[in-house]
């Protein structure tokens, strides 16, 4: 009898001492919705948990994202907006691609500064219903920057008009809180029921098999139509996003999933060039302006032979962009407006 | 996992032996069928073989009959393994050989059956020892047939003696605690090894030698050595899983692993690295050749013929002989210099050398062992080892190998040192079980996405 219970307050110390290092790793933050009668996000009661090393770029308490600290006049604002690579995944806030850019404006004497509205999962068409709660609220907007990649323009079986404004992952104000500190603080209860999920899923996952399992294989390559089927909800998509910026200038950056390492070798190819060079050329119809910047990773690699994806624990060339990404999507995107610093005429 | 939770709770309700015996019987088939169920019939065969040659053994003293009986045993066993492993091989060596005379050969698309090498061994040992009148043969069908099937080593060994194994079957097992304890501790050793370190250092290995080209000598020697620990954790975690699933049912099988990255020769590495094939090499091809007891030049050959069928056994490629014969010559090496027994008095930075010098060899080993042709070899080895362009390429040091190698040199030193007992828990400690589940816990947390199957279930 004393065996049994020795074994068994070994299995709950166990549990809760890996639930409590796992709390150290693990932060919670609420969920957010948009409310169109109050006109503002509310708190749904439910909670994520956001693992160490994602992204989480913080809210202020009115709800803009982001940005730290009050608006100053004399500043111009750029909002960059995307999905979980914005979101700066994996990169430390004050390495993310915002606040490069903020930093080598700075540096040359701009006023700019850079808001980041970016959310894991999100797309295009997310954004163009975040924009005028955005642009109401931010002065001296001086351009919309949204990095997209080819999933980000399409369809995916939903309409425009649907599914208006996305769950909000709502994160403290800074992102230091992230950390242990308010780990320790709270009651973490969210982290425990990860572990019993865990638990009950990874004994039916967790095979020693007598056979041979078969390798799980990786992501295969997705199955485009023709960019010709895409054109019409991309016009609409454009047209949609011109609208919602309220005549604020937009400025589409293209980030290809390249270069990569495969089949021995780096290939600096895009995979899904030809989607993507219709989009853009649909954007030159629309007068929307674009960048690609298949062209800018692949100089970086070609130079330095490192990748501006991945990480040391992810395989090189895959995944999110790590620093040296950030750095240079901010270094193209200040550069670009430097350079043109009105927006293109349509065609040129 | 079910399925050893279903088992061991049979064993610890049903006390009586036989019952026991043809459960587990019945399971080994089960377990054996799960993979494919058609090759059941085959590991039947080659125990029917062996059993009945046991038996014919037995009940002649009759010198050519004797022979004769084990010819067949030999021939029945190496040829289904011949058949089933090397026919394409060999098939495919000829057609490169007769292609330039416009020839062709074709190949029969044959599937390998899991741990064939594994079980043909098993068996085949049996039979020699019976042979040699080492062994009295067995009557009991039941028995050999559990002997030759126990799931827990069927598919990736180690290679159980029937001298060891089939004493043990003869009476019921008691199953207490502390077996199970004992069970329990190494089947998560086991585990850990597998999942936690060697699944976590394939990612890496296999990455690094599928893009073998583009990375610079760095990364290429995060690969390598990321394969070293891999091949290592991958096999002996599962052999630790498996002693330890048989020691929780009451049966002992020996050591197969014991820090062989401690080795200050290659001939101590093969004291310690899959010892049950080792040990089987040497009883019943070295010995029989004529070991160490026909003039130092034949006992060279001897090591290197040992050696090249060693390398053969683990597969069916050229790449696989090289490797066993590389390891042959440095057997004849470190016995031409007396290595072996030199080292084992000398001071710390001789055994040192000594140690730097086998660890060169044994990774130089993996090298050609991992890649699929001598091309990919060579190309991994150039990158290793060009100081010129040594810095030219990709540079990737992956987290996976950061920790976890550091990980197993750190239980490999130790291993070496008066701490050595450190790791071993002991069940009336406390913090037994808090350690044990938090390291299952660990491995439910950190398991990699994708399965990684076992490295020797493809032997």
């Amino acid at each position: 009898m004393r065996v049994l219970v020795l074994w068994v307050l070994g299995l709950v110390i166990a549990t809760l001492l890996v639930w409590a290092v796992g709390t150290a790793g693990i932060s919670e933050v609420s969920n957010r919705q948009w409310n169109e009668l109050v006109g503002d996000y509310i708190v749904t009661g439910r909670r994520s948990a956001v693992g160490e090393g994602r992204g989480t770029v913080c809210f202020r308490d009115d709800g803009i994202q982001g940005v730290s600290g009050p608006f100053s006049p004399d500043e111009q604002h750029v909002v960059f907006w995307g999905d979980s690579f914005v979101e700066s995944f994996n990169v430390g806030d004050e390495k993310s691609l915002y606040r490069r850019f903020t930093e080598l404006a700075r540096a040359e004497g701009y006023p700019w500064r850079a808001v980041a509205v970016a959310q894991s999962g999100r797309d295009i068409s997310h954004h163009i219903h975040l924009m005028p709660f955005y642009r109401e609220r931010i002065p001296n907007l001086k351009a919309h920057v949204l990095l997209f990649s080819v999933w980000d323009v399409l369809p995916n079986g939903r309409t425009l008009l649907e599914d208006a404004r996305p769950v909000c992952r709502w994160a403290p104000r800074r992102p230091g809180l992230l950390r242990l500190r308010p780990a320790i603080q709270a009651y973490r209860l969210q982290t425990f029921w990860e572990l019993l999920n865990l638990m009950k899923t990874s004994f039916g996952g967790l095979r020693v098999r007598p056979g041979p399992a078969g390798t799980a294989t990786g992501q295969g390559d997705q199955e485009f139509e023709s960019a010709d089927a895409y054109r019409p909800f991309w016009r609409e998509l454009l047209k949609e996003l011109t609208a919602q910026a309220g005549g604020q200038r937009v400025v589409l950056m293209y980030h290809p999933r390249c270069p990569q390492i495969k089949r021995g070798r780096i290939v600096y190819a895009d995979d899904n060039a030809r989607l993507a060079q219709a989009f853009m050329q649909v954007c030159a119809e629309q007068g929307v302006e674009v960048l690609d910047l298949t062209r800018t990773f692949a100089d970086y690699t070609r130079r330095t032979s490192r990748f501006a994806h991945g990480f040391s624990d992810t395989f090189p060339g895959k995944g999110h962009w790590n620093e040296a990404g950030h750095r240079l999507i901010a270094k193209t995107a200040f550069q670009y407006l430097v350079d043109h610093p009105q927006p293109k005429a349509p065609q040129e | 996992m079910l399925f050893i939770a279903v088992t061991m709770a049979f064993l610890y309700v049903v006390r009586n032996n036989r019952a026991r015996k043809l459960f587990l019987l019945v399971a080994s088939y089960y377990f054996y069928a799960y993979w494919d169920w058609r090759f059941c019939g085959l590991l039947l065969i080659i125990t029917a073989v062996n059993f009945l040659a046991g038996l014919g053994l037995k009940r002649t003293d009759h010198r050519g009959k004797r022979t004769a009986l084990l010819v067949v045993s030999l021939v029945c066993s190496l040829g289904m393994l011949g058949f089933f492993k090397y026919f394409n091989f060999f098939v495919d060596s000829f057609q490169a050989m007769v292609a330039p005379l416009g020839l062709h050969v074709h190949t029969l698309r044959i599937i390998l059956p899991v741990g064939i090498s594994f079980y043909t061994f098993q068996s085949l040992s049996y039979t020699i020892d019976v042979y040699r009148r080492q062994l009295k043969a067995t009557d009991d069908f039941w028995d050999f047939a559990l002997f030759v099937s126990f799931f827990p080593q069927l598919v990736a060994g180690p290679i159980v003696r029937a001298s060891d194994f089939l004493p043990q079957l003869e009476s019921a097992r008691s199953l207490t605690r502390s077996r199970l304890f004992l069970g329990f501790r190494q089947f998560t050793y086991g585990l850990v090894k597998k999942v936690l370190i060697a699944d976590h250092l394939a990612m890496v290995s296999d990455f690094v030698f599928q893009n073998m080209g583009v990375f610079d000598g760095w990364t290429t020697w995060v690969g390598v050595l990321s394969y070293t620990g891999q091949i290592y954790c991958d096999f002996s975690g599962y052999t630790d899983m498996a002693i330890g699933t048989a020691r929780a049912m009451g049966y002992d099988f020996c050591k197969n692993f014991d820090h062989p990255y401690t080795a200050t020769t290659v001939t101590t590495f093969w004291h310690k690295w899959h010892i049950s094939l080792s040990t089987w090499l040497r009883d019943y091809l070295y010995i029989p050749l004529g070991g160490n007891r026909k003039g130092r030049v034949r006992t060279y050959v001897n090591q290197l013929v040992t050696m090249v069928l060693g390398g053969l056994w683990h597969g069916a490629a050229w790449t696989f002989v090289f490797w066993g014969g590389f390891h042959g010559l440095a057997l004849a090496f470190d016995k031409r210099l007396n290595l072996h027994k030199r080292l084992k008095t000398a001071a710390l930075p001789w055994r040192f050398l000594g140690w730097a010098h086998t660890m060169l060899i044994v990774v130089v080993g993996w090298v050609f062992f991992r890649s699929q042709s001598f091309q990919a070899a060579w190309t991994c080895l150039t990158k290793m080892f060009d100081v010129v362009h040594f810095n030219e390429g990709v540079h990737w040091i992956a987290l996976q190998f950061l920790v976890c190698v550091p990980v197993l040199a750190f239980t490999h030193a130790i291993s070496v040192t008066r701490w050595k007992n450190l790791l071993a828990l002991r069940a009336n400690r406390w913090y037994t079980p808090v350690i044990l589940f938090a390291l299952v816990w660990l491995v439910l947390l950190f398991q990699p996405k994708e399965f990684a199957p076992f490295i020797y279930f493809q032997f």
